[in-house]
C-alpha cells in the first residue's frame, strides 16, 4: 500500500481542515522551538556573565570546610604562601587550564569622610581580572589598575550611597585575620555594575596585595581556575580534585554553576515556565490533530470497509491513518522550524534590548536555537499526533466491515 | 422443498469453488431479530456466472456478504476450495479475501483520492506484490476492461459506467477465485448496466473467473448461466440458464 501517496493526498483534498492542523502542529512547535532558543540565549549569557562577569572562573579551589567554619577560623581555612606554592603548579598543570589566580574576600566599612557604609569586598591581581573578563563588558567587574596598588573599584550603587566617584579617595575599615582593627586610604579607580540589584550597593574590588595587607595574611582564600572551555568543567573538577587530594591537600572544588546562584535560580525559572507554555501548546496541538484525524476517519469509513474487503488487514488500516498523522506533524513541523528560523532573524538583528527582573543592566533580546529541545519536541508531537490517529482507527479497523461498507 | 442443491451443474461436482450449508443470519436489533437468512444451503462451482435476484429485503445482501467473506453467519458452515472459514483468525481471513475474492461494490467504492491505475493498484499493494509488478498487472487489468486511456483520471472525473469497469478491473487485477458484486448496475443506467454485466461476462469466459451478482434487473437475467432466486431468507428456484 502506498500509504504516503494516500495520506498526502487526502491532507491536500482536506486542505482547509488541514491548513488548521498544520498552522496549530507549527505555531505550536515554533512557539515552543522559539521559547527554547530564548532561554538558551539567556542561559549561555547568565552563564558568560557569571563565568566573565562575576569572575567566577570555571572552578574555584577552597579548603575543605572554609564555608561553614571560616569565618570563625579564617588563618586555618585559607591557604598560606607555602601552600599556594604547591597547589598552583597542580592546578596549572592542568592542560584545559588557562589561569590560575588567587582570591581573598573581606568585608567592613567602607568611609568618605564622613559617612560609611558595608562593602563586601573581593581582593583579585589586576592583570588576571583582565584575563577573567576576556572581552566580556567590563562594566560588570571594573577595571582596577596594576600601577595604583591603593586603587579599588566600587559598585554603582555603593558609590553613589557615599557620592563617591572614580578619582576619589575613600578608607576601608576591616578586621585582621586575628581580629584587629586595620584601616587604609584607597584611591577609586573605576565603578562597575554588577548586574544585581542585592549587590551593586555592596561589592568592591580591590589589589590583591592591598587585600592581603588589610587582611594582614600572606596567602590566599580561594583560587580561581579558568579553563579554555566550560564544557571541561565537571572533567577538570573530577581530575582535579583527585590530584589535589593524592598530594595531600583537603580542598573543595565548586564549579561556576554552584556558586552562581543566579544563575540556578533564573534558570529554574525559566525551567518552569518552559514545562508550562511546553504542555499547553501540547494540548492544544494535539487535540487540533486529535479533531482533525477523528473526523477523517469517520469520514473515510467506507473507505475502510472497502479496503478490509480487499483484504487489508485491521494494523495495515491503523498504518494508513497513522501514516497520514505523522505526515500531519511533519509538514506542521517543518512549517514551525521555518517560521522559526525567520522570527529567529527577525529578532536577531532588531536589536532589541529589555531589563531582566532583579537586574541593573540593560541586556539584548535574541535567540538562539535549541536543537535538543526542538528535537524531542518533534519527536512528542509525532508520538502523540500518532495516537491521536491510532485511537480512531482502531476503532474504525475493529467496526465489522459490513457496517463500515454501509456507512454513507 | 425439493433439493435444490447441484440441480445446476451438477457435473462438476468435483469443482465446488464456495460451499454454503445451512446458512443462517440473524440481526438483532435491539428487542427485535431479523432472520435475513433462514438456512441457506448452495454450491457455487468455478468458472459460473451467477445471478442472485429476488424481492428487496428477501436477503441477498446478507448472502453475498457471507459469500465474500466479509460476514459471518449466525449459524451454519462456509467453505472457500473446501476449507471452511469459520476458524480463521481476522488476519488470516484478510489475507484469504485478498488472495481469492474480488469485490464490486454498488456504489463503485473507489478511493477517490487515487487515479483509476492506482485504484487498480491496491489489491496487488494489499498483496505486497512488487511496484513494477503491481503496475504492470494493474495497467493489463485496466486495458482488460477498455479503460487504458483514463488511467490517470481520477474517480470524480469518470461516468459512473468508467468507474465501475474501474472497480472490475480492480476486482480482477489478483486474479480472484470469485467475485462478488452485490447490486453492480444499482447505480448505472440501464445501457451501462447492459454494457458492466457483459463485460464481466466477457471476462468470466476469458479468465475463468467466477462471478456471483444480485440485481433487480431481467435483462441481464440472459447473460447468466445460473439464476438464484432469494425469497424471505430462503432459496427458492436454482436454474440453470440455456
Ligand atoms: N445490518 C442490519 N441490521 C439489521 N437488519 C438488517 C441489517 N441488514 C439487513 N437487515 C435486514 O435483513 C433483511 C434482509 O436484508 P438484505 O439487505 O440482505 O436484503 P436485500 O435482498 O439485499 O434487499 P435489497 O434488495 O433492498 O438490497 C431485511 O429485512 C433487512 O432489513
Ligand atoms: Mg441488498
Amino acid at each position: 500500500m502506498n500509504y504516503f501517496s494516500i495520506g498526502f493526498r487526502n491532507i491536500l483534498k482536506n486542505h482547509r481542515r488541514s491548513l488548521v492542523t498544520l498552522l496549530s502542529v507549527g505555531f505550536g512547535f515554533a512557539s515552543i522551538s522559539l521559547f527554547a532558543g530564548y532561554i538558551k540565549y539567556v542561559y549561555s549569557g547568565l552563564a558568560k556573565q557569571a563565568i566573565h562577569g562575576e569572575l567566577l572562573g570555571h572552578l574555584t579551589v577552597m579548603k575543605q570546610g572554609l564555608r561553614t567554619e571560616g569565618r570563625l577560623h579564617p588563618a586555618q581555612y585559607m591557604f598560606s604562601k607555602e601552600e599556594l606554592d604547591r597547589v598552583m603548579p597542580i592546578l596549572r598543570q592542568y592542560p584545559h587550564t588557562r589561569l590560575v589566580t588567587p582570591r581573598m574576600s573581606l568585608s567592613g566599612m567602607v568611609s568618605n569622610g564622613t559617612a560609611s557604609t558595608v562593602f563586601v569586598g573581593e581582593g583579585m591581581v589586576p592583570e588576571d581580572v583582565k584575563k577573567l573578563q576576556g572581552d566580556f563588558q567590563r562594566k560588570l567587574s571594573g577595571d582596577l589598575k596594576a600601577d595604583n596598588p591603593i586603587g579599588v573599584a566600587t559598585a554603582e550603587d555603593l558609590g553613589r550611597i557615599l557620592n563617591l566617584k572614580p578619582g576619589d579617595s575613600a578608607a576601608l575599615l576591616v578586621s585582621t585575620v586575628t581580629g584587629q582593627a586595620n584601616a587604609l586610604d584607597v584611591d577609586i579607580v573605576d565603578d562597575f555594575n554588577t548586574g544585581n540589584v542585592g549587590t551593586n550597593d555592596k561589592f568592591l574590588y580591590m589589589p590583591f596585595d592591598l587585600a592581603k595587607s588589610l587582611y594582614d595574611f600572606d596567602g590566599a582564600e580561594r583560587l580561581i581556575v579558568l579553563l579554555d572551555d566550560k564544557a571541561f568543567t565537571e572533567q577538570a573538577r573530577t581530575e582535579l580534585t583527585a590530584q589535589l587530594k593524592q598530594a595531600g591537600f583537603d580542598v573543595e572544588l565548586k564549579t561556576w554553576l554552584e556558586l552562581s546562584s543566579f544563575y540556578s535560580q533564573v534558570k529554574r525559572l525559566f525551567d518552569m515556565i518552559f514545562a508550562f507554555i511546553f504542555s499547553n501548546v501540547f494540548i492544544v496541538v494535539v487535540m487540533s490533530i486529535v479533531n482533525s484525524m477523528s473526523m477523517t476517519v469517520v469520514e473515510r469509513t467506507r473507505e475502510i470497509g472497502t479496503l478490509r474487503s480487499m483484504g487489508l488487514r485491521r494494523s495495515g488500516i491503523l498504518r494508513l491513518f497513522t501514516t497520514e498523522a505523522f505526515m500531519l506533524v511533519v509538514l506542521g513541523c517543518a512549517g514551525g522550524l521555518l517560521f522559526t528560523l525567520l522570527v529567529r532573524l527577525a529578532v536577531n538583528s532588531a536589536g532589541i534590548t529589555y531589563t531582566p527582573p532583579n537586574s541593573s543592566n540593560v541586556v539584548s533580546l535574541m535567540v538562539d536555537l535549541d536543537v535538543p529541545r526542538m528535537a524531542r519536541t518533534f519527536v512528542m508531537l509525532s508520538l502523540l499526533g500518532i495516537a491521536a490517529a491510532f485511537f480512531p482507527a482502531r476503532t474504525a479497523a475493529r467496526k465489522c466491515i459490513t457496517d463500515s461498507l454501509g456507512h454513507v | 422443498m425439493a433439493n435444490l442443491e447441484g440441480t445446476a451443474a451438477s457435473t462438476a461436482n468435483e469443482d465446488v469453488l464456495l460451499s454454503l450449508n445451512d446458512i443462517r443470519r440473524d440481526y438483532v436489533l435491539g428487542e427485535t431479530r431479523v432472520e435475513a437468512l433462514k438456512g441457506v444451503s448452495l454450491r457455487i462451482h468455478r468458472g459460473e456466472f451467477v445471478a442472485i435476484w429476488g424481492p428487496s429485503g428477501s436477503g441477498k445482501s446478507s448472502l453475498m456478504n457471507i459469500l465474500g467473506l466479509v460476514d459471518a453467519p449466525t449459524s451454519g458452515e462456509v467453505s472457500l476450495e473446501g476449507t471452511p472459514i469459520a476458524q480463521l483468525t481476522d488476519n488470516a481471513l484478510s489475507d484469504l479475501r485478498s488472495r481469492k475474492v474480488g469485490f464490486v461494490f454498488q456504489s463503485f467504492n473507489l478511493i477517490p483520492v487515487l487515479s483509476a491505475l492506482e485504484n487498480v493498484m491496491v489489491p496487488l499493494q494489499i498483496q505486497g506484490v512488487g511496484t513494477a509488478e503491481v503496475r504492470e498487472r494493474a495497467s493489463q487489468a485496466l486495458k482488460d476492461v477498455g479503460l487504458e486511456n483514463q488511467a490517470s483520471a481520477r474517480p470524480d472525473k469518470m461516468s459512473g459506467g468508467q468507474r465501475q469497469r474501474v472497480a472490475i478491473a480492480r476486482a480482477l487485477v489478483t486474479s480472484p477465485s470469485i467475485v462478488v458484486a452485490d447490486e453492480p448496475t444499482a447505480n448505472l443506467d440501464s445501457e451501462n448496466s447492459y454494457m458492466v454485466v457483459k463485460l464481466m461476462r466477457e471476462l468470466n469466459r476469458s479468465k475463468r473467473v467466477t462471478f456471483i451478482f444480485t440485481t433487480h434487473d431481467p435483462r441481464l437475467m440472459d447473460l447468466v448461466d445460473r439464476k438464484l432466486l432469494l425469497k424471505d431468507g430462503l432459496l427458492q428456484a436454482d436454474e440453470a440458464v440455456r
